[in-house]
């Protein structure tokens, strides 16, 4: 996912890695958020791992 | 045919014929206007304007300048409006906002989320400090800081700058989620 950043040197915007995909979540942004449910959806390797994604990802 | 070069525009009315000035110059366009062709429009004339028109609101999405820090914009549903500018979490981390003031008092309204890590905010107007408001505790979106008895002496543009200014003892970092920043005139 890309952000826009406000610096000192202008604005930039680039992707994310995934490191920061998970402090953006950690912070409470929804898409970053959405971002980690995603691939916590990729991995998960049992239905209830991926039934418990899939409603963290719908909100319920 | 009637002239329609002279009119009365002194009274509530514009009406031709009454011939008390010259609204039309020799090319036929309106004069500009001066004392000579309006009432004077200062002081006790200016009756139908107060200080309550006096609002600022400053767009957090649209900083004018960053003087420390690496700043974006967070996607929060639980926020007023979905956004708030997130610092990077380091102090004397500060962002810049120009602003037009009149000059007089203004009370300030700060939008901010409240949380366990994040710092106290400080409010410049042009460089001096005009509010600062710790946002320790426990976590609590859309949470709203007053300021009141701000004096701006001179009209003008203005840098409003957001500063990060220490934090809490008990906080474990210096974040600032800002998310709505208003200035109404009282006086």
């Amino acid at each position: 996912m890309k952000k826009q950043f406000f610096t000192p040197q202008g604005n930039i915007e680039r992707e994310l890695t995934a490191e920061e995909v998970l402090k953006f979540a950690s912070n409470g942004d929804t898409e970053a958020k959405k971002e980690v449910l995603k691939e916590e959806l990729k991995t998960a390797d049992t239905n209830d791992k991926k039934l418990t994604a899939i409603l963290k990802y719908l909100g319920v | 045919m009637a002239s329609y070069s002279s009119y009365n525009v002194l009274g509530s009315s514009v009406e031709a014929g009454e011939l008390n000035i010259t609204s039309i110059d020799a090319n036929g366009k309106l004069k500009a206007l001066s004392s000579a062709n309006v009432a004077n429009l200062d002081g006790s004339n200016l009756t139908g304007i107060d200080v309550g028109e006096g609002m600022i609101y400053i767009p957090i999405h649209a900083p004018d300048s960053v003087g420390q820090g690496t700043w974006t914009l967070i996607t929060n549903t639980n926020h007023v409006l979905n956004q708030d500018l997130y610092s990077g979490e380091a102090n004397a981390d500060n962002i810049t906002f120009q602003a037009y003031f009149q000059a007089g008092t203004y009370t300030l309204k700060l939008l901010a989320q409240q949380n366990t890590n994040v710092g106290i905010i400080d409010v410049d107007i042009a460089g001096t400090e005009v509010a600062t408001h710790d946002m320790y505790g426990a976590l609590a979106y859309n949470t709203l800081k007053t300021t009141a008895s701000i004096s701006v002496a001179t009209s003008g543009i203005k840098a409003v700058r957001i500063r990060v200014d220490g934090k809490n003892v008990s906080s474990s970092a210096f974040g600032c989620h800002l998310q709505a920043l208003c200035f109404y005139r009282t006086a």
